[in-house]
């Protein structure tokens, strides 16, 4: 098990699975759950929640830069403990705890020319504010095709959601709003020339975003990743991108 | 069956004679440029969606790259896949169909597009990310048509320094 930091976790309960799948937790050796503040200092925090305030002073608008200024005069504790509990989260879960989707229409078969084969079972997925979103299961043990960015960013990893589908329902969502003062756990918009919805990432540290990026695999020390980390203005680094962050309501 | 053979026969000539359709990539080093080029005896189809950028900023759908380092090794990202396609980190490629055909004896000429796209995002999940240790790379194609898959690969061709700043 691999969280985006990288962090390679041992062992199988669902505490532990829970922990190595999301950013800045991490599972000791000895099978312990530790909080990782998002600068890299183990915080020991042993699952205890922190309800602090996350709330910044940001009245400087969205460029990267200034973020990772103002981010940086939060204390690492703060921001660890907004990511746990501000990451967005707009997926309607059923009784089992998971997202509910719901396949429509025969497998999509991938072109394998460049990421190998893979099935893709169409359908859509049930929305926190009662929207519907389309998004492709990947059915194939093909990681490639397990999820894109925006299946990072609010698919829960699980999902293939294209660029049109999420473009649309920011047009329409009430879940989400769009902020100036971005904060951890932050859904980061790419918008080309044009204003299309081209990528999406989390802010996950100050001036930075963990991705993915369609079929793209990394390499890490750890053996092939999904997710990367970047500083924001990298994420999607051509001449004309906007960028634009996007918080719960 | 001996008709039967023969028909097959017939249809694996026509196949053939389908098939001599060509792809090539030229390509313009001062301005740092590329295009396909498709030549064919015989109408073919393709699907121009493979030949078209899925957004600004990245390769043709099925352009890749061939990249080795200054020791002659592969830099290649985490799937081990000695080609790197930039149109991979598109979210926007559920294959489509935009039928184009082309009529025989004529020639499709690709607009240009520019080189350094064909590495976007290659540096952010490289097995070598250092791109000052990167040194050359081919130009690859495959097209599909509905004849058979084209195929094209450019000569070795050495990385600018612009582009191992920017990538």
């Amino acid at each position: 098990m691999t969280d985006p930091t990288g962090f390679v976790a041992m062992g199988d309960s669902a505490a532990q699975w829970n922990c190595a799948t999301r950013v800045g937790c991490q599972v000791g050796e000895d099978g312990s759950i530790n909080r990782v503040n998002l600068w890299g200092e183990g915080s020991n925090s042993n699952e205890q929640n922190q309800n602090q305030s996350t709330e910044k002073s940001n009245t400087s608008g969205v460029k990267p830069n200034s973020i990772a200024n103002v981010a940086n005069t939060n204390n690492a504790q703060t921001a660890s403990t907004a990511l746990e509990n501000e990451k967005i989260d707009v997926l309607a879960k059923g009784p089992d705890g998971k997202p509910v989707f719901k396949g429509i229409g025969g497998l999509v078969s991938v072109d394998p020319s460049r990421a190998g084969p893979a099935d893709l079972q169409p359908g859509q997925l049930q929305m926190i504010d009662g929207s519907k979103m389309m998004a492709y299961k990947n059915l194939s043990k093909n990681m490639a095709w397990d999820y894109d960015c925006h299946g990072y960013s609010v698919g829960e990893s699980s999902y293939w959601i294209n660029n049109d589908d999420l473009h649309d329902w920011l047009d329409h969502t009430n879940s989400l709003v769009k902020s100036t003062s971005p904060e951890i756990g932050s859904l980061v918009v790419y918008r080309d020339s044009d204003g299309k919805v081209v990528h999406s990432a989390i802010l996950t540290e100050p001036g930075k975003v963990t991705m993915a990026a369609g079929t793209v695999i990394y390499t890490t020390p750890h053996g092939p990743s999904k997710t990367t980390t970047v500083p924001v203005a990298d994420g999607w680094p051509e001449p004309g991108t906007t960028i634009e962050y996007w918080r719960m309501k | 069956m001996r008709i039967l053979n023969w028909m097959i026969g017939v249809i694996a000539m026509l196949s053939s004679c389908a098939s001599n359709a060509s792809i090539s990539i030229e390509v313009n080093a001062n301005k740092q440029q590329y295009r396909l080029v498709i030549t064919t005896p015989k109408s073919v189809e393709i699907n121009l969606w493979e030949l078209e950028k899925p957004t600004a900023g990245l390769a043709p759908r099925k352009v890749f790259v061939v990249v080795k380092d200054v020791v002659n090794n592969s830099v290649h990202c985490g799937d081990n896949s000695e080609l790197y396609f930039s149109s991979s980190k598109s979210s926007d490629i559920i294959g489509r169909t935009k039928a184009l055909l082309i009529q025989s004896d004529t020639t499709y000429e690709s607009q240009w597009f520019e080189i350094r796209e064909l590495f976007t995002g290659l540096k952010q999940c490289a097995n070598e990310k250092d791109s000052s240790r990167w040194s050359k790379f081919q130009i690859g194609v495959e097209l599909n048509t509905n004849s058979g898959v084209l195929k094209s690969v450019s000569d070795w061709l050495e990385i600018t320094s612009d582009i191992k700043e920017r990538h």
